[in-house]
């Protein structure tokens, strides 16, 4: 305030030229100390797109500067005339908030039918329709709640903006209003809570007897997918067996592992139940399901298990979204490591005749020849322990 | 009580102004003064603030643009940004330390170490804190901490990067990554010292709160500011100590062979021999805290906006009961709904129905707050300082994201949400854009109080309209990438086919972000600026009703000259008919009030008939 203008556009200008030596000075030490000099056609071009950024900046912070000053100027002018800046100011912030309000809830509709329709398809498992409803009526409820309280906060920044002459209606408090306004979110909450129970218990209830069960072990960072067989039962495993040949630790003395299979995509018969069961053998992981609304995650030393019933096969979703290479996926959506972003396995699900024919080609995991590899590999790691603990009795 | 205390200060003060000249190490650096600490927190905070907005518009800069290569990254992190492109292993550092730092750093550390250290002694009537010295450690221990945290970043192996929730077994095993090696080892020595900063600033503030008050400020006399910080420190104090202890085990994992995480795992080639191990105590200890966390961050920035909003519209604020109690019940509900982040983790499906219930009971406190706030408003006479914009904002913000907190409470809708962008979205706006909004508001408010002079209101008003605008740019489409279930803390989405029509959309989020974050850069310069050249503020620069205003510009240890001021009346004395002015501090008696007393001022209901 002391400072007259031109004193300000001076220590301005000064501000920009140091920032744009700062820039330029970083840039080349930088360069000095890490970059080979490198005359590639490409790098020079993205050189030039960067030095173009920086203009841009330097531009940017000069054009707000001298926006800045204007309004300094035409503060000044309006002190000058005896006005008091902060009346005008309540009045602009107070406008800016009524348009902010206009363009919000603009962009709030334009996401909602922009984006929100780039959303997963309908559910295609029994229980995500259930939980897909009730989503539709939490988004119902907190939208009106959203949209209203909305137009009141930015409504009554507006109207009750301040004047000169306005004097502030003095009102502490209003005990039934809030009584009001404690019991009736009270009362929606606990409808919510209630159907988000009923559902909760009925998805995490015990998987159905004629379950499908298969076995799914993340690793860094692939999915390990594990069938029955004929016999429906999946053979006993322990991860002290696990080696770079048996790399879920089945252990193949179980009569019900002979006929286990390994495979690489996830063949699911549909409308029947089929029950997951998860593990992990180095970290956690998760194994999600977007299209099947399940999630569960894997946890070492812990097994965990999620069902559904598949009610949509691969064939009628890519009808249904109109895309001829949709398929479902399971992926990690806890993170893992490095290349948590891709760890997937695809899912595919077909009608039970389609099911039997892909279940005949599998052939099962235990051969003969794999049984003399994992013999060996046992015998590798027993050794390498064995030398470990002499190592550790030396010392 | 209160009145021995305020005796026994005011004999101590009385020789205390004369005598020792204070040293620049004694003023500025091993300072005792609760002001001094104040700022120092601030500063700090402000710093690790920047640090963190830095490495996000990296990782921004890789979510928009995945396939492309930026030389000048190169030229910036050397080995982490081979040919211009981000390694996926420190893209996972920077998604990590970002958290971390925003969480800890600034929304904890520099949020309520800033206010709870200016404002309790200040608001409440005191000297200073109960323990100045105490006080002292606690901020050279969160210096010590943050310098910890800030020196991972430029380790040869690269910082901690398993994410802010560091769960094991991801954490504890070196081979799992290779921020897993050294890099969290300094994570963990740097959280345990924080931790011991947080319990040291927590103890002292209830102390202060609970013992120090000037004569007459009852428990129901204190600004709703104080009844933030108290129970914040009550949180943090009963929280902070079950994330050590987790520390601690997850030390013992990492160093010494034990195994109270890790069990069956194989990696690397080998099988370890940790067994009976789980990973899921890690998690319910660190969600121990890790929940009323998100209360202890976004308490005190309610607290600030209530008294920003009373201040500013010139009213009282609405139900200044029901504010109080619903801050209690947020806090004490905060305890006990830790378990709505582990509903997928495989726990017990009855412990997760559980956690529903006493989640969804939490929206109800937080309900009553919006609509005391929407209240607070009506019919005003709203003063638009640069406090009260953020203070607005914080109020949507918050109602925005207190809401889709409703889904993920939720534990049948979590089950696809859980750990997707909606999540990300959620929380970067209910705990993270609206408490950065309750600092912002707090500091453009207590700035004169803070350093004596006023900050510019008009690049308050151009930092508020674009950091807004930016926010929900960044913020709100992330919902939609989540209810396509994209997950979260991934380094592209280019290896799913489903993901690759989100890449627009990624590259509007991260200008949107990038834009928003030049415009922190107007606060930056009006903040330190406004240091040295600010014009000097007046005594009370909003026309406030709470004590701090009555304390000289100048500061002084011991904060008041003479005797500490006494409080006749609650904060929220605005717009009260009757009197002349739109504001009665606290320490004006009601003998010089007559005109405008109501008979409730003499009971405890204030102003219990002047509402009609």
């Amino acid at each position: 305030m002391n400072m007259s203008i031109g004193q300000q556009l001076k220590s301005s200008t000064k501000a920009i030229i140091l920032f744009v030596l700062l820039t330029i000075s970083s840039t080349i030490s930088f360069a000095q100390a890490a970059m080979p000099a490198t005359t590639d056609v490409a790098s020079q071009e993205l050189g030039i797109t960067f030095w173009f950024y920086v203009l841009l900046l330097i531009a940017s912070v000069f054009a707000f500067a001298v926006i800045n000053k204007t309004l300094k100027v035409l503060e000044l002018t309006q002190e000058l005339n005896g006005k008091k800046i902060k009346n005008t100011y309540n009045k602009v912030n107070g406008i800016f908030f009524i348009l902010f309000l206009v363009m919000f809830l603009g962009y709030v509709y334009y996401e909602f039918t922009t984006h929100g329709r780039m959303l997963l398809p309908e559910s295609a498992s029994a229980h995500g329709v259930i939980t897909d409803n009730l989503f539709n009526i939490t988004a119902i409820i907190t939208g009106v709640v959203f949209v209203i309280t909305h137009i009141l906060l930015f409504y009554f920044s507006f109207k009750y903006k301040g004047k000169e002459k306005r004097t502030a209606f003095f009102y502490p408090h209003n005990d039934k209003l809030e009584l009001y306004w404690t019991i009736i979110p009270a009362i929606v909450l606990a409808v919510l809570v209630l159907s988000g129970w009923k559902a909760w218990t009925n998805i995490t209830s015990p998987a159905p007897k004629e379950a499908l069960t298969i076995d799914v072990t993340g690793k860094q960072f692939a999915w390990i997918v594990r069938y029955p067989g004929n016999d429906n039962t999946l053979g006993s495993k322990a991860f002290k067996l696990v080696n770079d040949v048996n790399e879920t630790g089945v252990d193949f003395n179980d009569k019900n592992a002979k006929d286990d299979l390994l495979v690489n995509e996830i063949y699911l018969p549909v409308n029947r139940p089929v029950k997951f069961n998860f593990n992990a053998r180095d970290v956690i992981h998760s194994a999600y399901m977007p299209h099947f609304r399940a999630q569960m995650n894997c946890v070492p030393g812990m097994p965990t298990t999620f069902w559904f019933t598949p009610t949509i096969t691969t064939e009628q979703m890519r009808a249904k979204t109109n895309d001829p290479k949709f398929d479902y996926i399971l992926l990690c959506a806890k993170i893992c490591g490095n290349a948590h972003y891709n760890m997937q396995v695809k899912i595919v699900v077909v009608n039970d005749t389609e099911y039997a024919k892909w279940l005949a080609t599998k052939k099962p995991f235990y051969t003969e020849e794999m049984a003399k590899q994992i013999q060996e590999a046992e015998a590798s790691v027993a050794k390498a322990r064995e030398e470990k603990l002499a190592l550790n009795t030396n010392e | 009580m209160s009145d021995h205390t305020t005796h026994h200060t005011d004999s101590h003060d009385a020789h205390h102004g004369a005598h020792h000249k204070e040293t620049f190490i004694s003023k500025y650096v091993f300072s005792m003064d609760h002001k001094m600490i104040a700022k120092q927190y601030l500063i700090t905070g402000i710093i690790m603030a920047v640090v963190g907005m830095v490495l996000s518009i990296l990782f921004r800069i890789q979510l928009g643009w995945p396939d492309e290569s930026f030389p000048f990254l190169e030229k910036l992190l050397g080995k982490w940004a081979q040919g211009g492109r981000i390694d996926p292993s420190f893209y996972m550092s920077m998604v990590t330390i970002h958290g971390t730092i925003m969480v800890f750093f600034v929304l904890t550390a520099g949020l309520s170490g800033t206010f709870s250290n200016l404002l309790i002694p200040l608001q409440v009537g005191a000297r200073d804190m109960a323990s100045p010295f105490i006080n002292m450690l606690s901020y050279w221990l969160f210096f010590l901490s943050s310098v910890i945290m800030a020196w991972s970043l430029l380790i040869e192996s690269g910082p901690a990067s398993g994410g802010w929730t560091i769960y094991p077994p991801l954490s504890a095993l070196p081979k799992a990554m290779p921020g897993s090696g050294l890099g969290m080892t300094l994570w963990l020595i740097s959280m345990a010292l924080f931790v011991a900063s947080a319990l040291m600033g927590g103890i002292n503030y209830i102390s202060t709160v609970l013992n120090m008050r000037t004569k007459g400020m009852s428990m129901t006399k204190m600004p709703l500011t104080i009844w933030a910080f108290l129970l914040t420190a009550i949180l943090g104090v009963l929280s902070f100590p079950v994330l050590f202890a987790g520390v601690i085990l997850l030390i013992f994992d990492r160093g010494f062979g034990t195994s109270f995480y890790l069990s069956d795992i194989f990696i690397g080639g080998e099988a370890l021999p940790n067994h009976g191990g789980s990973p899921v105590l890690f998690q319910h200890l660190f969600w121990f805290l890790g929940h009323p966390e998100v209360y202890i961050i976004i308490m005190p920035a309610l607290g600030i906006s209530s008294e920003i909003i009373a201040t500013n519209a010139r009213k009282p604020i609405f139900g200044y009961r029901a504010m109080i109690i619903s801050l209690i019940g947020i806090a004490f509900l905060s305890f006990i709904v830790w378990g709505h982040h582990m509903f997928v983790t495989g726990m017990n499906p009855f412990l997760g129905s559980v956690f529903m219930f006493t989640t969804l009971i939490i929206a109800v406190p937080s309900a009553v707050k919006t609509f005391n706030y929407l209240a607070t408003l009506w019919r005003g006479n709203i003063q638009f300082t640069p406090a009260m914009l953020f203070a607005i904002g914080l109020v949507s913000l918050f109602i925005t994201g207190g809401l889709t907190g409703i889904f993920l409470g939720n534990a049948s809708l979590d089950i696809n949400l859980h750990d997707t962008y909606f999540v990300v979205a959620h929380f970067h706006i209910v705990m993270g854009s609206a408490a950065m909004f309750g600092m912002f508001a707090g500091v453009y408010h207590w700035y004169p109080r803070l350093f004596g002079k006023m900050m510019d209101t008009r690049l308050g008003y151009f930092h508020f309209w674009l950091t807004f605008i930016a926010v929900y740019c960044v913020f709100f489409p992330m919902h939609f990438m989540g209810l396509d279930g994209v997950p979260r803390r991934y380094y592209s989405f280019t290896s799913f086919d489903f993901m690759k029509e989100w890449l627009a959309v990624n590259k509007f989020i991260s200008i949107a972000a990038i834009l928003g974050s030049l415009a922190q850069f107007i606060f930056l310069y009006n903040f330190f600026r406004s240091i040295f050249k600010g014009k000097k503020a007046p005594q009370n620069p909003w026309n406030s009703n709470t004590l701090e205003w009555t304390a000289p510009v100048e500061h002084m240890h011991g904060n008041w000259p003479g005797e500490i001021p006494h409080v006749y009346r609650w904060p929220y004395d605005y717009s009260k008919p009757g009197h002349d002015e739109d504001f009665i501090p606290q320490n004006v008696p009601l003998s010089q009030t007559m005109s405008s007393n109501l008979p409730g001022d003499y009971g405890t209901h204030h102003g219990a008939k002047g509402a009609h």
